[in-house]
């Protein structure tokens, strides 16, 4: 970044250089570092032999067998009710674990039972017998027969003629694909139980733990568990010393000398008023999310009805589960989307002719990639078409048909190209480290990183697919959403006139810098079991523990955070507008601790996650840490761009309290009666009597656990009824009641001072010129 | 799961002892300033007593499905009187 280097009448850099130095470099090294696993996830991975074949010869299955049955487990929706190598949902088994102790224990029978035959079993699965030169792997006879019986009983799980595993009548008769299936499940059970060549574990590090194929923690595992902690722990000493030392250069802080008065209503140009419909979009997609969540909840409790209905047969789990899953990504994104075009205008104060249409157009390409996906998802699970196209791809959070998801992206090209217009006359008189190109760069990283999903495939080994699909899972929802929402809550305060701009930026940069360094490596956390080599877990392991970290400056940072509300409260008489769009930031701020933190940190270490992974504790951080940080920042930016969308004397506060007060009451029940005291019994079985109990489908339909679902109820009615249907309210309001008056030129800020004299003795102090902070 | 209410009251003590963590924390934190400092404590007395809802909830189901047992009483009353004995601090 060079001064310089801008045109001359653009505006210097407002930070110390070295702020933008910092981050680059810890982009790069964290992107470079990826660079280098995601050669490492290629190079050792879990080969897919070419052919199984048994002692005498004879092929039990093929490579082909592996990658078609693959092909079958996604296309029908199979993720989304069980999962393979603790990846999926978690009403069903885990079919890696599942096959594993169906194949074990039919082995030890053939051995001479579990007093003569353990050992022998447990080197029968150990014993790596893949020919790299061949590209055959020989099983033994009993291994061999193991899977026809395995087959067999798949044959009849899957070809159930009722609802009765809340799955659709005959999900899957084909002889063919259940072999072909048998064989991927078999192939990843191989993958947990053969050990590494040169080494003491398995491809997976010796997930599953199952005892009867010797499967138990491994020496890294430990180790890396105990030194994240020490990562953990020392990174929590450095930030309270840096905050220590430079904490009041560091977080919020309020423009002291400056009295201020809100604008109630200004005018809007066509593109914000067109945000109204995301909204409603928005707000109804929430609605929608809420109602399958509910659906899919209720089979956890009820497996076999919907209150005497049965409901399988429309909207069996899987599809409940894959739409709950997209229509949570696709409400945010709407909103974070609506939030981009209603704050670039008064970024850019004015916006090109034109720009309403074209926002309409975005509009309506969303709408339809919402439906076409859905509607694919529909017809995939249902077995009404295979193609993965227009239907079902079926990776988790990937489920959408392959053009659906090739028209998100463009969509999402297409809001960044929407920005830059409206931007450009801003961007160009600015140094490209300052906050216009903060948002820009930040809006454009949204479908950079939603693409790279594009690299998983059907074809792909499961392997590096879970490799590039946790980019898009963590890095683009826990790094670049985070980064983008972090710019447009800096934006806010500096348009509401609370922050100056260089204290939202030096925000801003600490932000980028504290969830890059924790966040780009940590994504490997997620890919300790999946078939990547060891050193995935050992940098996952340590560098996710320093993803706690910003959540904890965060806490520290909401006291600063709480005095600017102070600050302006009681610089003026008047009520404060955006004061329950404030209160969701206040609540992002505790979920995030929560959720993120706490909950996210609790099932991070490698030890633990050995035992957990797929478990309801993995739920407990996905609800608390989605809904309450994403969901809650995406209704907060709605509650702020409503309010000046809806005429004054419409808007109704009482609405908005409800929603922020039923949302949060809800999402406690719903984490505290359910989530997390399940995954508690779950952990507690899984290593008291082994995963595969943990996750068997009878334990999950048992009564101890269904009471602990229907417990949940009460707080998921609060919730649907009480936060997401009043944001609907609230968001046609705005489209039946809009504000008056529209404009192409707006002002710069959202508010006026009332005592400008003193607020120059510190814009003053804020002109210092760069590189003296 | 025979040691179920066992584990109901025990649950049901943690999360009162959360809530009454909530208070707690809301009361060190008592606000010198205006809104929204005013709104934090608000915001944690609402999930104390959520949580509290929640305690009392799982004491109930699980005494009327698992009560029969003298040990099983015993024990889910001590957690309610734990429970109580936190909402009612709350309360006040």
């Amino acid at each position: 970044m060079n001064d310089e280097a801008s045109p001359a009448s653009a505006r210097g850099l407002l930070v110390a250089r070295g702020w933008v130095q910092v981050t680059l470099l810890v982009l790069l090294a964290g992107f470079f570092v990826l660079g280098l696993l995601a050669y490492r996830t290629y190079a050792a991975s879990p080969p897919i032999p070419d052919a199984v074949v048994d002692p005498s010869g004879r092929v039990v299955f093929t490579g082909a067998d592996v990658r078609e049955g693959q092909a079958v487990f996604l296309r029908n929706g199979l993720m989304s009710y069980g999962s393979v190598l603790g990846h999926g949902a978690y009403l069903g088994p885990d079919f890696t674990a599942d096959y594993l102790r169906r194949a074990a224990d039919h082995v030890l029978d053939h051995h001479g039972g579990a007093l003569e035959g353990a050992e022998r079993t447990a080197r029968d699965f150990q014993e790596n017998r893949y020919d790299e030169r061949t590209g055959k792997l020989e099983t033994s006879e009993a291994q061999a027969r193991a899977f026809e019986h395995v087959r067999a009983h798949y044959g009849t799980f899957f070809g159930e003629p009722t609802t009765r595993w809340g799955l659709r009548p005959g999900a899957i008769t084909d002889p063919a694909e259940i072999h072909q299936l048998t064989a991927f499940f078999a192939w990843t059970a191989w993958a947990a139980s053969a050990r590494r060549p040169g080494e003491s574990y398995s491809y997976t590090n010796n997930w599953p733990p199952e005892p009867r194929v010797g499967n138990q923690p491994t020496a890294p595992m430990v180790l890396w568990s105990m030194l994240s902690l020490a990562a953990l722990l020392g990174g929590i000493g450095l930030l309270f010393a840096a905050y220590g030392r430079w904490g009041e250069r560091l977080g919020w802080r309020a423009r002291d000398h400056a009295r201020l008065t809100f604008r109630d209503e200004v005018e809007l140009t066509p593109s914000q008023r067109a945000t109204t419909w995301f909204f409603v979009t928005m707000a109804a997609l929430f609605v929608v999310q809420t109602l399958v969540g509910g659906a899919s909840q209720h089979y956890r409790a009820e497996l076999t009805g919907f209150f005497g209905l049965d409901l399988a047969r429309v909207l069996p789990f899987n599809l409940a589960r894959t739409w709950h899953l997209q229509l949570a990504i696709l409400w945010v994104a709407t909103s974070y989307l609506a939030a981009g075009i209603f704050i670039a205008p008064l970024i850019a104060r004015g916006e090109p002719r034109g720009q309403g249409p074209f926002v309409f157009a975005l509009l309506g390409a969303l709408v339809v990639v919402v439906t076409g996906s859905l509607a694919g998802e529909l017809a995939g699970i249902h077995g009404w078409t295979t193609s993965t196209w227009l239907g079902n791809q079926g990776f988790e959070y990937l489920e959408l048909g392959r053009v659906w998801q090739v028209l998100l992206v463009l969509g999402l090209t297409f809001w960044v190209g929407l920005l830059y217009r409206t931007l450009r006359p801003r961007l160009g008189r600015e140094h490209a480290g300052n906050m216009p190109w903060l948002f820009f760069f930040s809006a454009l990283a949204i479908p950079a990183f939603y693409a790279v999903g594009l690299l998983v495939h059907h074809e792909a080994s499961f392997t590096a697919n879970d490799f590039w699909r946790f980019w898009v899972v963590h890095l683009w929802v826990e790094d670049f959403l985070e980064i983008f929402t972090t710019v447009v809550v800096a934006y806010m305060f500096v348009l509401l006139g609370v922050v100056a701009e260089r204290v939202a930026m030096l925000v801003v940069y600490l932000h980028v810098i504290l969830y890059s360094v924790g966040g780009v490596i940590g994504t490997m956390h997620h890919l300790y079991f999946s078939g990547a080599p060891v050193e995935h877990m050992a940098l996952g392991a340590f560098f996710s523990a320093a993803e706690v970290l910003p959540l904890t400056f965060l806490t520290v940072e909401a006291w600063s955070f709480l005095r600017l509300g102070a600050t302006q409260e009681g610089s003026t008489s008047q009520p404060f507008l955006h004061r329950w769009a404030v209160m969701c930031l206040v609540a992002v701020g505790f979920w995030n601790f929560l959720g993120a933190g706490i909950f996210g940190f609790l099932i991070n270490l490698p030890i633990v996650s050995y035992y957990e992974i797929g478990t309801a504790l993995t739920s407990n951080h996905g609800h608390a840490s989605m809904m309450g940080v994403y969901g809650m920042l995406a209704v907060g930016l709605a509650l702020f761009a409503l309010r000046y969308l809806t005429q004054r004397e419409r808007w109704s506060d009482r609405l908005a309290a409800l929603t922020f007060w039923s949302l949060n009451v809800g999402l406690a029940w719903m984490v505290f009666a359910t989530l997390f005291p399940l995954g508690l019994l779950q952990l507690h079985q899984s290593v008291e009597h082994g995963y595969f109990e943990a996750r068997a489908l009878t334990a999950a339909t048992s009564e101890t656990r269904a009471l602990v679902e229907w417990l949940r109820l009460p707080g998921d009615a609060v919730f649907i009824a009480g936060g997401a249907i009043p944001l609907l309210l609230l968001a046609v309001r705005a489209a039946r009641f809009p504000s008056r008056g529209t404009t192409t030129e707006l002002p710069d800020v959202l508010f006026t001072e009332l005592d400008p004299a003193a607020s120059e003795h510190e814009a003053s102090a804020e002109s210092e010129p760069p590189g003296t902070t | 799961m025979s040691n179920l209410p066992l584990l109901a009251s025990a649950y049901a003590v943690f999360l009162a002892l959360v809530a009454a963590l909530f208070t707690v924390v809301s009361r060190w934190q008592r606000p010198t300033a205006a809104w929204p400092h005013t709104e934090l404590p608000r915001f944690r007395a609402v999930l104390a007593r959520t949580l509290l809802v929640l305690a009392g909830l799982v004491l109930f189901v699980t005494a009327l499905r698992h009560g029969t047992e003298p040990t099983s009483l015993a024990s889910l009353g001590a957690a309610a009187l734990v429970v109580a004995a936190v909402a009612w601090r709350v309360a006040g």
